[in-house]
């Protein structure tokens, strides 16, 4: 059947055949990884493999948590990847590998798929269900679902059949992740510190002075406070409304200016 | 106890509220598209994630709820709350993004390596700031189950207790920063719908008319206080607006009115207390300092801030027309809960009170629902921000440096449930207290134990490690010896007068304490490496 579906020959004009394999490095991506090679093998087709790095916003504790609970489902975490590489190369199988810095994983998948028109799409279904599948959904079903090309799904995983990428996979696992030490090489003066506080402090005082200048009027001139000045409204009415334009004001500017100093930095 | 329609409108706006959270969440995994554009809204995501942290059940229900009963001296609350993230904007927002560190702890070792006690002050002072932030949320939902489904507040406080803390414990922590995008949006919309409303069907569309009628009034809890004890007081439930207005005028003519300065804060200290607790609050709130953990570039930190405020203050205008206006609606309302001694309901139940006059069962339920989903992300958000603090910064680098992601994760949880307990606890005393009024205290003591120990650490070479620790002791000391001494009615303290806010203390005590303590030592710590990542050009 997946010779048949080869012969349709979806690759692109003069560069045969394409299996795409979508790999995150997984245990179940491993077994999705062995089968591709296999069937890349076995008909002389390139294997294109997609990694998507996800890039979702969550708080650290968040993602920790998230990630502690993926691991029961994934095994292992492996640059998959790279393993994917290595595998194509240790049995001669040409490969070309893509990755993506930023989700929809199932939407970059898409993409490139569109991209280089493959035969068809391997990749590993995780066994997500209940909770886990509707809090995060199911990237195998995803695919399945809006795939334009055929896909091939492998599900869950056996240790002895991919015993031999396991050990390229604990390798190449993912390093957890810390967050890039990086100091710019630049002397003490070159910062401008009192500079940046000077601009600060003084597009702050902008907003402080007129809100600490409510304070001081409600407290040291409350006649004049009461004063009607517009219909019912009195100058404390007007003054508390005015106090948010002006911090509005006073932030887009602190924006410009801290932006223009950057920029001829 | 409301009707069937109210009950299932708060039910499926949270259920509501919650799904579309998981959609969006599942959706960033599962879309079929694939857009590279994408990238470039994040700082809106953030924005909206920062608002929905930030508009709790303080925002919600205790600023227009404190303005119905106080008058406009209450609107310092929405005005501090706002003015907050200007500071915040200034000052510390991009330093903070281009050290890449998000809790005080984390940002003081990284000037201060090793240091052991600043890592667990920075935790104590969390803890403990959060709590303070954490107790007003569940008295307000407390005060909500009690209107709701008339039950006992202390019963109330144990269910919403026990739902939050399984809520963040087992599946909320997954979606908790999808939740808060969805709910700064639910709690802005209602607001404005209940705002639209109450103008169309009492006022004529005119805001106008709003100022109007406050000017006419003697605010409910100035006029509950004076006449307590006078037996000509009718019983205000049977009386409609305008007669219970004119009774009170009458007998108290001459006294201040709800647009009057001074009814909540009576004098200069008080004032500049509250206002200076409130504006440098915001900038030493742990929660808000870790949300600019998922803004992606330094840029988008200033950028997520301006969207903020764009949300917030436009937020806390609608308050100011929301509060009085409903001083009017429910002024016998107002009181009679007061003078009939349920002043847990007239402290905070005017939104959702004021919503059912101009908009039925069906607003009810929305002004309550929107009220549930301030609570759960705030409380969701301050909880998952306990667990980072104390299980990253104190138990994995203090405790046990070898502890797996899988045991930080458990600790986490266990701080979470503990700390959820505390609150719980601390909240069964506190039912008669404005929400707003106890999260302004909260704002207090971060404006005087983080504040200005993150301030000069970012912006002064010369601030020392013993200067960092003096800091927040002192902070940490005279602020909440202050807000006991507030919460227990205690005139003074050391001849000192207690005031409606610690700050005008406690600010300047952690401050001159910093500065004196750094000129008279010397360990300035890694402090040009630090400089360099807070200020240098990373983008």
């Amino acid at each position: 059947m997946l010779g048949n579906l080869l012969n349709r020959s979806n690759g692109k004009a003069g560069e045969g055949n394409v299996i795409l394999l979508a790999t995150d490095g997984s245990k179940p991506a491993l077994t999705a990884t062995k089968k591709a090679v296999e069937l890349a093998k076995a008909t002389g087709a390139t294997l294109h493999i997609v990694c998507v790095r996800e890039d979702l916003m969550r708080m650290p504790l968040e993602k920790k948590g998230e990630e502690v609970a993926e691991m029961e489902l994934m095994g292992i975490h492996a640059k998959g990847g790279e393993v994917a590489m290595e595998w194509a190369a240790r049995n001669s199988v040409a490969a070309v590998l893509k990755t993506y810095d930023a989700g929809p994983v199932v939407g970059a998948i898409l993409d490139y798929a569109r991209q280089i028109k493959p035969s068809f799409i391997v990749l590993g279904h995780a066994g997500r269900s209940g909770w886990e599948k509707i809090a995060l959904g199911s990237v195998a079903e995803g695919i399945m679902k809006h795939s334009p090309f055929p896909v091939v799904m492998t599900r869950g995983y056996e240790e002895a059949y991919i015993a031999d990428l396991l050990e390229i996979a604990l390798a190449k696992l993912v390093p957890p992740e810390e967050i890039a030490e990086e100091i710019p090489a630049v002397s003490m003066e070159e910062l401008h510190i009192n500079r940046k506080l000077g601009v600060a402090f003084g597009t702050l005082l902008a907003f402080l002075i007129p809100y600490f200048g409510l304070g001081a009027l409600n407290s040291w001139a409350t006649d004049f406070a009461i004063t009607k000045v517009l219909g019912d409204a009195n100058v404390t009415v007007i003054w508390v409304l005015l106090l948010f334009p002006i911090g509005w004001v006073t932030a887009i500017v602190f924006h410009r200016m801290a932006s223009k100093k950057e920029a001829e930095a | 106890m409301t009707s069937v329609i109210t009950l299932l409108i708060v039910v499926g706006l949270i259920a509501l509220s919650l799904g579309v959270a998981l959609y969006t969440r599942r959706s960033a995994r599962t879309s079929s598209e694939f857009y590279v554009a994408g990238q470039n809204i994040s700082w809106l995501q953030n924005a909206l994630a920062l608002t929905g942290d930030y508009l709790s059940a303080a925002s919600f229900l205790g600023v227009a709820g404190a303005i119905a009963i106080f008058g406009i001296d209450k609107t310092w609350d929405g005005l501090g709350y706002f003015g907050g993230y200007i500071v915040l904007l200034a000052l510390l927002a991009v330093p903070l993004r281009k050290v890449g560190k998000y809790t005080t702890s984390e940002i003081l070792t990284t000037r201060f390596k090793g240091s052991r006690s600043l890592r667990f002050g920075g935790m104590l002072g969390a803890v403990v700031i959060s709590t303070f932030y954490v107790v007003p949320q569940i008295v307000g939902a407390g005060a909500l189950l009690q209107l709701l489904l008339g039950w006992n507040f202390t019963f109330a406080v144990l269910v919403i207790g026990a739902l939050v803390i399984a809520y963040v414990t087992t599946g909320g922590m997954r979606a908790t920063t999808y939740n808060q995008i969805i709910q700064g949006l639910v709690l802005w919309g209602a607001m404005f719908i209940i705002m639209i409303l109450m103008l169309g069907t009492v006022f004529g569309f005119n805001p106008g008319d709003v100022l109007a009628q406050a000017d006419n009034m003697v605010p409910p809890k100035l006029a509950s206080v004076l006449l307590a004890n006078d037996p000509s007081v009718p019983d205000f439930t049977t009386l409609t607006a305008d007669q219970a207005i004119a009774f009170v005028s009458g007998k108290l003519t001459g006294e201040s009115t709800a647009l009057t300065p001074g009814t909540f804060a009576p004098n200069w200290m008080n004032t500049m207390a509250l206002a200076a607790g409130l504006v440098f609050g915001t900038a030493g709130l742990p929660h808000v300092l870790t949300r600019y953990y998922t803004v992606r570039r330094p840029k988008d930190a200033r950028t997520s801030t301006i969207g903020v405020l764009l949300m917030i203050g436009s937020f806390y205008i609608m308050t100011m027309f929301v509060g009085l206006g409903a001083m009017y609606v429910l002024y016998p309302d107002l009181m009679g809960y007061f003078l009939g001694g349920n002043s847990a309901i007239a402290q905070n139940m005017a939104v959702p009170l004021l919503a059912e006059h101009t908009g039925g069962e069906v607003m009810l339920g929305v002004a309550i629902g929107g009220a549930f989903c301030a609570i759960l992300s705030t409380v969701a958000g301050l909880l998952i921000t306990i667990g980072t603090t104390v299980s990253h910064d104190f138990y994995k680098e203090v405790i046990n440096k070898k502890a797996s992601d899988r045991r930080e994760v458990l600790v986490a949880k266990l701080a979470i449930v503990a700390m959820g307990i505390m609150a719980v606890g601390i909240s069964l005393g506190m039912a008669d207290q404005n929400v707003s009024y106890l999260v302004t205290l909260a704002f207090g003591m971060a404006a005087s134990i983080f504040f200005p120990v993150l301030f000069m650490s970012i912006w002064w070479k010369r601030y020392t490690r013993q200067g960092a620790l003096a800091t927040m002791i002192a902070g940490l000391i005279v602020s909440v010896i202050f807000v006991i001494a507030a919460l227990g009615e205690i005139d003074n303290v050391l001849g000192l007068p207690v005031l409606v806010n610690p700050a005008l203390y406690s600010l300047p005590a952690a401050i001159i304490t910093g500065v004196v303590v750094s000129l008279l030592t010397k360990d300035v710590g890694d402090v040009e490496n630090f400089m360099r990542k807070a200020h240098g050009k990373t983008e």
